[in-house]
């Protein structure tokens, strides 16, 4: 069977409709946002759940503008969540709880799906307190 | 033959996307998708068991084709289904 690139928005729309119906879905990573976290064809798991249960620090499947974004929610407000992808400096993802698709459970790795750990939450929020320095550290190093 | 249970079919836009909702936990990273034509012969033996022939005839019904043109595509398209699979005899 041929390998081809499926449509970005037909992608998306089978994955929220299986979502929405309980299944826990393995998705690839696509681009580098999530590093050093997270990398480009690595594979994560995702769960629709309860806006509870949902913490900062998770990394979150989120539907923005008009496209589908996987980062780490930041801050979290009652009608405004905030996002942002670990590797982005600048960039800060404002959306509501409804526009959350899912959260990563889970990371695929080679002896199969590994629940992420508490500390990858906890060290990917400290990377994003690390902004400023990590800013001014890119300024001078460029 | 029949096709392997548990797998439904959607119609996603203009894709025609396999998928395999009783397992609860879905590997996406793979999606296995249908041309037009290979999704209307998966539709009209869903829950069947069938055969080459079947297939065949359905084209023949459907589609301006030669006989060996469609045992061709037949063969082809069951060659693809059952490296990946999706059926089972």
């Amino acid at each position: 069977m041929e390998k081809r690139i499926v449509n970005n928005a037909a992608y998306f729309a089978l994955i929220e409709e299986q979502l929405l119906l309980g299944q826990q879905l393995c998705i690839p990573i696509r681009g580098n946002s999530m590093l050093p976290f997270l990398k480009e064809g690595d594979k994560v798991w995702i769960k629709q759940v309860a806006p509870d249960s949902m913490k900062v620090g998770d990394v979150l499947l989120c539907c923005w503008k008009d496209q589908v974004v996987l980062h780490r929610l930041v801050k979290k407000k009652k009608e405004e969540w905030l996002l942002a992808g670990d590797n982005n400096l600048g960039q800060l993802e404002r959306v509501t709880p409804q526009q959350v698709l899912a959260k990563v459970m889970a990371r695929e790795m080679e002896e199969g799906a590994q629940e992420l750990p508490v500390r990858f939450r906890v060290v990917g929020l400290l990377w994003y307190y690390l902004r400023i320095p990590r800013i001014l550290i890119n300024k001078i190093t460029r | 033959m029949r096709l392997k249970d548990g797998l439904t079919l959607r119609k996603i836009g203009k894709e025609f996307v396999i998928v395999q909702p009783d397992l609860g936990m879905q590997d996406m990273t793979k999606v296995f998708t249908l041309n037009e034509v290979s999704a209307y012969l998966w539709e009209a033996v869903q829950g069947k068991d069938f055969t080459a022939q079947h297939w065949e005839d359905l084209l023949l019904e459907r589609y301006a084709v030669e006989p060996e043109v469609a045992k061709a595509d037949v063969e082809a398209i069951l060659v693809t289904l059952r490296e990946q699979g999706l059926i089972v005899d």
